[in-house]
């Protein structure tokens, strides 16, 4: 029997085969699968904001996008994964909502996307695909076996990445 | 007096200005669609905000959301929620037409009109905040998403996530010639200006 493994809003999870990961609703959030083409388990992280840094209330590691994928590289490597053979699939960062006026929490997502794709490449670790931006939400779940990232959309089909 | 007797007259206050927001709001709609539109009284309660999908059925569920940022002596935002078929239901009975079943894409008209309702609500809520507390309130144009309640929901969860975990729910329901319309009004501000609301009613 495999189980489905959600991610909550600022969390991280590991999975081990045959069970899948899922996490649900991203919006401008961005989600994160690390995973090896031989390892049989994987990470995922459901970040809100860019860095740690700019925000006091930081308690949490998962929020972030910087300390985020600091905690969630180093758990899959103290599970064995090692970090040169690490690849990512990411997606979200959507802009929701299209204010008329110019709000700094309208590019939010942007600015999610950026600060995860300068996290990945300060570790070495490439991005494999992608499907980040536009104006919808996305909800995710990453198939270990076939190394899949599958994106389901409201009122769009279902694809694979 | 202990926190709880604090956090109930506070929850009081809000109700009544929730009371007085959406009573100036349904008179405004009521105008505007033409017929008979009455409005219960709200439900006000503290959420945390992984719970408020759950209102509407689950973060997949389908939403609308019209979203608006406001500033000035208190700052926040405030947000209208409808499941899709209250959407449906409330664009459909301004503008004369019937919807498919399932989600479709609204066209900019709908999207226009059911901005327009979560306008109106909005400013009423946020006036009566004004006048009853005397804080200067203005607000932003307001922007509509209709999506998964997950990811519509990310963004005022993401502002909130900088300076707390939970959210001030007024559940409202409205009845168009006693058919409900199920919706409810999300306000979003920091501590500051719930101090300086409570302050100014001379709560604190």
């Amino acid at each position: 029997m495999s189980d489905i493994i959600k991610v909550g809003i600022g969390d991280w999870k590991i999975c081990n085969a045959p069970d899948t990961i899922t996490t649900i609703g991203l919006g401008s959030c961005v989600g994160i699968v690390i995973y090896t083409i031989n390892d049989s388990f994987c990470g995922m992280l459901h970040i809100m904001l860019p860095s740690s840094k700019e925000i006091k209330n930081n308690l949490n590691r998962a929020k972030f996008a910087d300390t985020g994928i600091i905690d969630m590289v180093s758990a899959l490597e103290r599970r064995g994964m090692r970090k040169s053979l690490m690849r990512a699939k990411i997606a979200g960062g959507a802009k929701m909502f299209q204010f008329t006026s110019k709000s700094d929490l309208g590019t939010v997502g942007d600015r999610n996307v950026y600060s995860v794709k300068s996290m990945l490449r300060q570790y070495n670790i490439p991005i494999i695909s992608e499907d980040c931006g536009k104006d919808y939400g996305r909800t995710i779940s990453f198939d270990i076996e076939t190394k899949m990232l599958n994106i389901h959309c409201a009122g769009r089909p279902d694809k694979q990445i | 007096m202990d926190d709880q007797n604090l956090t109930n007259i506070k929850l009081d206050v809000l109700r009544e200005i929730g009371n007085i927001g959406a009573g100036n709001a349904t008179t405004s709609l009521s105008i505007l669609l033409n017929n008979n539109l009455r409005m219960e009284l709200p439900i006000v309660k503290i959420m945390n905000f992984d719970e408020v999908p759950e209102m509407v059925g689950g973060a997949e569920t389908i939403v609308s959301a019209v979203l608006t940022h406001f500033k000035g002596d208190v700052s926040g935002m405030i947000l209208f929620i409808l499941e899709l078929n209250e959407a449906k239901n409330l664009a459909g009975s301004m503008l004369h037409k019937t919807y498919e079943e399932g989600f479709t894409q609204f066209d900019h008209m709908d999207k226009s009109a059911l901005k327009e309702v979560g306008n109106i609500l909005m400013s009423s809520y946020l006036s009566s905040i004004s006048t009853l507390t005397n804080l200067k309130v203005h607000t932003e144009p307001p922007a509509i998403c209709i999506d998964m309640a997950g990811s519509v929901l990310d963004l005022p969860l993401i502002e909130l996530g900088q300076i707390g975990d939970n959210a001030l729910i007024i559940d409202s329901k409205f009845l168009d010639n006693d058919e409900p319309i199920d919706g409810f009004l999300m306000f979003v501000a920091d501590e500051e200006s719930y101090d300086k609301i409570f302050k100014s009613l001379g709560i604190l």
